[in-house]
């Protein structure tokens, strides 16, 4: 690492550089593909021990890593000072910005977002022991407590409210911390959206957005899942109550509004995809400020794989993902076992890391053991992606959720047909999103998402129809050199940077 | 303690000394002095013996006591009657203890209505994914399925699958694969058990437990197509096995069902056969015995199966059947 000042302050969450996958890729990419900028990192996670080493070797234009954990054992002892009207003013303040957390129809407005991240976490304006202890945090508290929960008990209420807000402390600090730069650039909304509105807004910084995947979108799901959230309704019976519990909607409206605050506070907005423009246009993102820019691979890369391809095809059909819930690995296992009973040598190999959802891989691989498919289905770990791809007849992707995932433009790349799940961009990749990238045919199959039937018939249709299979490949090949190479997004980024450094400046 | 048997002693004394005074040549300063000393002294005894929540003011105890033994000469029993009396009516008010009153407040919601019946039906829930354009709805019918059984759940979820909004299809895929992923559990913790277990009729019954955890699969939806028969050639292995050793009428009903399902009518009438050979109620039978007569177009056969059968309660399906194959 060098000791230049960064021109670029990549803000990630929970990805680059310390867990792998589609996002990583890209960013490690990004880094590495404009070397004439110089990027220092912010690291956010939630507790150290869920991260393990740097999965990365961090290329020389990254000045600095900074990493920060939202959820830290607090051996403080610090007490706030008592007195109802202790810091009164400033509590008053408090409740004025958890209204608009409460509410989220409006994004927090831009004075009160700066006033948040100059005063909270400071000695004199509200640091996290007038927030945990002090009485005029307990009148706030309360007198939300009883005007607008209507069902949950107090002691649920309490700590959800302390739960919740506790992380705000936290990135106002580090907010506070971080070095002068020329843009600062997040690659999600959720924290470290906030954490970029609330940089930016202090420090009079551009603030660029990507959105992979549509944070809030996932959050949102995952809260209403979420069996930690206790619901009183779940014990009235049999009542089909389609309300969720106070708990969880204050948790919903929490993620929303810093998704929507996010999408106020930055210059531009990107997404992968025109399907995700759209999602962020319909939750806040003004439409002038939200473009598409898909991701690209470096097609070179594969040619080699290309050239190693065996002149049969192999029977094979891999999924290259991480192993957790969002991709459907177990809608992939089924479907091998659906395909056997037409191709029963057919193999299933899931390639990727699995120590991430090590529960989730436990009920794949219990999956496989119930479908007795030990030797036809095959947990590979993390592989050299160009190694693999030439034993691969197919490259599936059975994902329940997707933006544009880089796997399939791989597999492309490197000659072999996809199939994939109608979800994300993986139509527009597999079947062309425009008239002239219809016209280059078909690279590959798609079919609905949850359905090993459907996977299994076409993946036992591309395997023995040779004929077919060369068309998907060729198709393949010529999209993914002429519309994803990776060229084409380093030039993107770069004018995107360059606009809005220069227009700052 | 030696200190109160004492001052009770110099007590008593003292007193003596004083009533000896007033009888004698009354020495009145002396008197006075000694009958002080003892009022001082048993007033000190008293407070001893007083209950605790009697002696949060030390000094105004002592001296409440103290007077009360100092001037009951005087005053009597009728100033002991008085002051108590008064005392009793008029307590002191103590000024540190502070209690504020509050209205009750007003609720600024009002509560939810919860009712006893369901606000909408499957076949509403149905509709509303169907048909509903705000995706909203279509998530609140998602959401209204999580409250219901599994087998009517299940087809809900499975729609919910198909809808166009990202989140809607996430939401249903999560529920479907929670439910699953429970049935998966318990098979692996059966098959782990089966595994180490050889005696009988323990062995038995397990397998015939994990028999019915595949068939649940296959008879709940989770399960479709070539996995579908898959699982249910587990069930009917696994309770093929069972039958060996432990021969119960369930089972052989269980595995007429696994039969049906399999569309191995012949067999399955041949279970069914045996169950009510193994003592089960006909009346339970029958249903099945319809049903595979009406798979092998032995219609005759259907309607005597269900003339057979006790009328069944108003609305339930058998009664529709019933009614239907009426001759």
């Amino acid at each position: 690492m060098s000791n230049k000042n960064a021109d670029i302050l990549l803000l990630l969450e929970g990805t680059y550089p310390y867990v792998r996958g589609g996002v990583s890729s890209w960013v490690h990419q990004i880094i590495e593909g404009l070397p004439h900028y110089n990027f220092e990192l912010v690291f956010i996670g939630g507790a150290p021990e869920h991260y393990g080493e740097i999965q990365y070797t961090l290329p020389e234009n990254v000045t600095k890593l900074h990493v920060h954990y939202l959820v830290e054992n607090d051996t403080s002892e610090i007490k706030a000072k008592h007195g109802v009207k202790y810091k009164k003013e400033l509590f008053d303040f408090w409740q004025q910005l958890q209204n608009y957390f409460r509410d989220c129809n409006e994004p927090i407005p831009t004075e009160l977002l700066k006033f948040a991240f100059e005063t909270l976490a400071k000695k004199d304006g509200i640091n996290e022991a007038d927030f945990l202890y002090s009485e005029s945090s307990w009148q706030v508290l309360t007198n939300y407590y009883s005007t607008f929960c209507d069902e949950s008990s107090f002691i649920d209420f309490f700590w959800s409210y302390r739960n919740l807000y506790k992380p705000l402390f936290k990135i106002a600090e580090i907010a506070r911390g971080l070095p002068k730069v020329k843009l600062i650039h997040s690659i999600s909304t959720g924290y470290a959206g906030i954490l970029g509105s609330g940089a930016s807004v202090i420090s009079d910084t551009p603030f660029l957005l990507t959105e992979h995947g549509i944070y809030t979108k996932e959050r949102k799901i995952d809260l209403i899942q979420a069996s930690w959230i206790k619901e009183s309704e779940q014990s009235l019976g049999k009542n089909l109550n389609t309300e969720m519990g106070f708990i969880r909607r204050m948790w919903i409206s929490f993620f929303e509004q810093i998704g929507r605050t996010t999408y106020q506070e930055a210059d531009k907005i990107i997404s992968l995809y025109d399907g995700n423009r759209q999602r962020q246009i319909k939750d806040g993102a003004a439409p002038e400020k939200a473009f598409v820019v898909p991701n690209g691979i470096k097609t070179v890369r594969f040619i080699e794989a290309l050239d190693q391809r065996p002149k049969q095809i192999p029977p094979v059909v891999g999924l290259i993902g991480r192993v957790v819930p969002i991709k459907d690995i177990k809608t992939f296992i089924r479907a091998i076992k659906e395909a056997q009973s037409i191709l029963p040598e057919v193999e299933g190999w899931i390639i990727g890391p699995y120590e991430e959802d090590p529960q989730y891989y436990k009920e794949c691989e219990l999956l496989v053991g119930s479908l007795d498919l030990q030797n036809s289905v095959k947990f590979l770990g993390m592989q050299d992606i160009t190694k693999i791809l030439p034993q691969l007849g197919i490259v599936a992707l059975t994902s329940i959720s997707e933006a544009q995932p880089l796997v399939l433009l791989e597999a492309m790349a490197a000659g072999v047909p996809v199939l994939a799940s109608d979800v994300g961009s993986c139509r527009e990749i597999i079947e062309g999103g425009t008239d002239e990238d219809r016209a280059l045919g078909k690279a590959g199959e798609v079919v609905p998402i949850a359905s090993p039937s459907e996977t299994a018939k076409q993946i036992s249709n591309m395997l023995t129809n040779e004929q077919a299979w060369l068309e998907y490949q060729k198709s393949g090949l010529d999209r993914v050199q002429k519309f994803y190479d990776e060229s084409h997004m380093f030039a993107r980024y770069d004018k995107l940077y360059k606009d809005t450094i220069a227009w700052l400046e | 303690m030696i200190i109160i048997i004492v001052a009770a002693i110099l007590g008593c004394i003292c007193q003596y000394f004083a009533l000896v005074e007033v009888l004698e040549t009354p020495n009145w300063f002396l008197a006075i002095l000694l009958h002080a000393i003892a009022s001082i002294l048993f007033a000190i005894v008293s407070y001893v013996f007083i209950p605790k929540k009697y002696k949060t003011t030390p000094y105004s105890s002592l001296l409440l006591m103290f007077l009360l033994l100092f001037t009951l000469p005087v005053l009597g029993i009728i100033g002991v009657v008085v002051a108590l009396t008064f005392a009793l009516c008029k307590p002191l008010k103590n000024d540190e203890i502070e209690i504020e009153e509050h209205k009750i407040p007003e609720l600024p919601f009002e509560a939810r209505a919860i009712s006893a019946n369901p606000t909408y039906s499957i076949g509403g829930l149905k509709a509303i994914l169907k048909h509903a354009s705000e995706p909203n709805k279509r998530l609140s019918a998602v959401m209204a399925a999580r409250h219901m059984s599994d087998s009517q759940a299940i087809p809900i979820l499975k729609l919910a699958l198909k809808d166009l909004e990202d989140d809607i299809r996430l939401l249903a895929y999560s529920t479907l694969d929670g439910k699953e992923t429970k049935l998966n559990e318990k098979i692996s913790l059966y098959q782990q058990e089966i595994a180490v277990t050889t005696k009988q009729p323990k062995l038995s019954h397990l397998q015939k437990q994990l028999a019915e955890l595949y068939w649940e699969l296959s008879y709940l939806g989770l399960a479709q197509g070539a996995l579908r028969k898959y699982v249910l050639e587990k069930a009917e292995a696994l309770a093929e096995q069972s039958i060996e050793h432990v021969k119960t009428p369930a089972t052989f009903i269980f595995l007429g069902r696994i039969s049906l399902a399999l569309d191995k009518y012949e067999i399955a009438h041949e279970y069914l056969l045996k169950a009510t050979e193994f003592g089960m109620a006909r009346r339970h039978v029958l249903p099945y015995k319809a049903e595979v007569a009406f798979c092998m177009n032995k219609f005759d056969d259907c309607k005597r199966y269900l003339k057979e059968l006790p009328e069944q309660p108003k609305g339930s399906e058998l009664r529709h059947l019933q009614e239907y194959w009426h001759e």
